[in-house]
């Protein structure tokens, strides 16, 4: 029940756990770091300032398909304080968070391909100065058939958008089956079947992006080449320093070791900041070429344009079930609208077929699900990844069901239960399972039989079952990086640890391994959440299970961690070594 | 643009610094003064996020003119605590209650709920917490905990009860 009826209060929380209390497992805690948040003392990327650092802005598409024939920045460049521009030719590799579809550049390099791609950058000694320095940017496009609907642009083979792509505007194709699906739809006693649109959203994280990259200089240090690059440093409010490290590497050809990623605490992300942006190479480039330190902050709309937001997708479904309730089966059929960029797509493709068969049982399963590049900004992950959409669609299946059979939708679901200790058709195991309880205890605070009834026109009381994967122990895909690396050391002082954990799951991680080892072990922990340091602590960075990099995977694997850390710590050779845990 | 003087008072502490007309309250409390407490969500207005108090009253500070606040007293998130050993009772609340996650959206809240609290005599109804943190956007607790916690403290304010003692 909401608890914005007046009346209904809830309980206060305890207040545990401000004077140095022990930490205890099934104790509520206060959050380690939300008071330095609220008092206003957290450093957020756009927080960092660095001695004669420049700002820096992009130029932006204004056409949603357009081939670039020219760019002059000499009249920019000529203004006082002016320091560099970048376009996309500094950055001619592609790039992509999945390792499998590069397909993205820093900046547009032949076409732009949506209204908002960049197409070229500025550092400035302000940031008014950048922007009058865009303006005196001059581009010259030549402007292309712009396609916007996912089925248009599958048809349209021969304007493929994205020039990295291999078959037209396909992005990604996954068809799978599971049981016979035609024959139980044939042998059923009703079958559901409809559209479903679901229009796409953007995570709208409260916090703009920001990057900040510094370059220091330093001693020549090996012979034959790279030393005047440096070392550089990047801020960045991103979720995945490791991938960001990954391909400032690749894109700017920089040995990984001379490159250093740093994520400050985020203000809200959602998925929308878990994969490099433009903004993250050009700060670098820019640093590189004027050996200042620079920064960019995305304004709102700047925002909109990187996107990475919930698939559009256009999904057709048909649903059999038997006279009694029971689902047979689903054949389902989904157009997705990727935008101009692979972002995570092919995993999105993936899951919006495979996260749908659970909570509930079912004897075949068959689903075709093609992801279409399109010229809007890029989809890519948030929260739920690419479970809503198709979870929307056969929720309504199911009430259109319990309708047409008479029954009442919460006992629908639950002929539909799928049970524990058990597989889904797709083969996903499924050990404890509390959907049932769930359902029960929804019917009763909801008040379902009596007050579902007495509703006015208009206003309504509806359910429905999801389900979302985790502790995998399985990456988003198979790579030699680590998805989150956590390094312990115990010190002389017997039993006293630092540990570290680069995501923006840090703060879940310590909590819950705070809590967790504190009583079990006895071992005093003293815990710094901080910077991925590649350079100094590489030879350090231990993998013991593949966190993905969401703060509920974090939060359920952080578990062991405590005592993997422990022996991990007692074979490695690097314990007792000198480890760098202060804030930058 | 020509800079000008600008005298006014944060967290009542005078402040003097030159400023270019087009600048606006935001970017000096952040950029030029480091109050980096104030935060900038969407400089148009949207969000809430950049929320101080000029004279008592919560205002965002995005849309206002850094000179237009000549004279006046600019409350920022950094100050709610100095009357209170560092932790104002909304502070306080909000951290029992869970209700800031990342924090961003969080001091604008703060602004919002403490002018609030500060202008009611006694303890705040749901929906008077409702209408005063209407400009605020959170994108991550759902709101309901932001306002268990203003009316909590503002429960607490009126008639201050030993927390520690009720989590037993
Ligand atoms: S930054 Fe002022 S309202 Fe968003
Ligand atoms: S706590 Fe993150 S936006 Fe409110």
């Amino acid at each position: 029940m909401s608890h914005d009826d007046a009346g209904s209060k809830p309980v206060a929380p305890s207040a545990a756990n401000t004077s140095g209390e022990p930490w205890l497992r099934g104790k509520h805690h206060r959050k380690v770091d939300a008071m330095a948040r609220m008092q206003g003392i957290t450093r957020y990327t756009d927080d960092i300032k660095l001695p004669g650092m420049l700002h820096a802005k992009i130029k932006r598409s204004p056409h949603p398909h357009a081939k670039i024939i020219s760019i002059d920045a000499s009249r920019a460049l000529a203004m006082p304080g002016v320091y560099a521009v970048v376009t996309g030719k500094d950055f001619p590799i592609p790039y992509g968070i999945i390792p499998w579809t590069p397909d993205e550049t820093a900046l547009a390099v032949d076409k732009a391909l949506y209204v908002g791609d960049g197409v070229a950058a500025v550092a400035a000694v302000d940031e008014d100065t950048a922007i009058d320095a865009l303006a005196a940017i001059d581009v010259q496009y030549e402007v292309l058939t712009p396609l916007y609907d996912p089925e248009e642009a599958l048809a349209a083979r021969d304007n493929p958008i994205n020039p990295y792509s291999k078959k037209g505007n396909l992005s990604k194709k996954v068809l799978l089956e599971f049981g016979d699906v035609d024959a139980v739809l044939e042998g059923a006693a009703l079958i559901v079947e409809g559209d479903y649109f679901f229009e796409g959203t953007t995570h709208g994280a409260i916090e703009p992006h920001c990057a900040v990259a510094m370059v220091e200089r330093v001693e020549r240090v090996e012979a034959g080449g790279d030393q005047e690059q440096g070392l550089l440093t990047v801020w960045s409010s991103t979720q995945v320093s490791h991938y960001l490290h990954r391909e400032l590497s690749r894109v700017l050809t920089m040995p990984a070791n001379r490159i250093r990623v740093i994520q400050p605490p985020l203000g809200g992300a959602f998925g929308g900041k878990s994969e490099p942006f433009d903004l993250e190479f050009c700060v670098a480039k820019l640093a590189l070429i004027t050996g200042r330190p620079v920064k960019l902050l995305y304004t709102r709309e700047e925002v909109f344009y990187s996107h990475r937001g919930r698939h559009p997708m256009k999904m057709h479904y048909r649903t059999g079930f038997t006279q009694d309730g029971r689902m047979l089966g689903i054949d389902a059929k989904t157009f997705i609208d990727g935008g101009a960029y692979s972002s995570f797509g092919l995993v999105t493709t993936y899951y919006s077929g495979q996260l749908l068969c659970a909570p509930y049982r079912m004897d075949a399963y068959r689903f075709l699900s093609k992801r279409a590049y399109t010229n809007k900004p890029a989809c890519g992950p948030k929260r739920g990844h690419g479970s809503v959409q198709p979870r929307f669609a056969i929720e309504v299946q199911l009430d259109k069901a319990a309708v047409a059979l008479g029954l009442d939708p919460i006992e629908l679901r639950r002929r539909n239960d799928l049970g524990s200790d058990t597989r889904t058709i797709n083969e996903f195991a499924i050990g404890s399972n509390g959907f049932m309880e769930c359902l029960r205890r929804v019917e009763e605070a909801s008040e379902w039989k009596t007050r579902r009834p007495t509703l006015p026109l208009g206003r309504g009381l509806g359910v429905a079952g999801s389900t979302y994967i985790s502790g995998t122990n399985y990456p988003i895909y198979p790579n030699a990086m680590p998805q989150a690396a956590v390094q312990v050391c115990l010190d002389r002082r017997a039993g006293r640890a630092c540990f570290r954990a680069p995501t923006i799951s840090a703060r879940e991680a310590i909590r819950c391994w705070r809590s967790s080892s504190a009583k079990s072990s006895g071992c005093r922990c003293l815990i710094f959440v901080c910077c991925q340091r590649t350079r100094t602590c590489a030879p350090l960075t231990w993998e013991p299970t593949a966190l993905a990099s969401r703060s509920w995977l974090a939060t359920r694997a952080s578990m062991p961690l405590a005592s993997c850390a422990r022996k991990s710590a007692r074979r490695s050779p690097n314990v007792g070594r000198c480890l760098r845990t202060e804030w930058p | 643009m020509t800079a000008r003087l600008l005298r006014f008072s944060v967290n009542g502490e005078p402040v003097t610094v030159a400023v270019e007309p087009q600048r606006t309250l935001l970017e000096v409390l952040r950029y030029e003064l480091d109050l980096i407490g104030s935060k900038q969500g969407c400089d148009k207005g949207d969000c809430g996020a950049c929320t101080v108090q000029i004279d008592g009253l919560p205002r965002l500070s995005c849309l206002t003119l850094a000179l237009a606040v000549e004279g006046r007293d600019i409350q920022t998130v950094e100050g709610l605590g100095r009357a209170h050993g560092g932790c104002h009772p909304l502070q306080d609340a909000m951290d029992r209650w869970d209700a800031a996650q990342c924090g961003f959206c969080t001091p604008g809240i703060l602004m919002s709920a403490e002018s609030l609290l500060r202008r009611s005599p006694g303890p705040v109804t749901r929906s008077e917490v409702r209408e005063a943190l209407a400009g605020n956007l959170c994108r991550c607790t759902g709101y309901t905990k932001i306002i268990d916690a203003v009316v909590d403290a503002s429960e607490q304010m009126a008639a201050p009860r030993d927390e520690t003692e009720a989590a037993q």
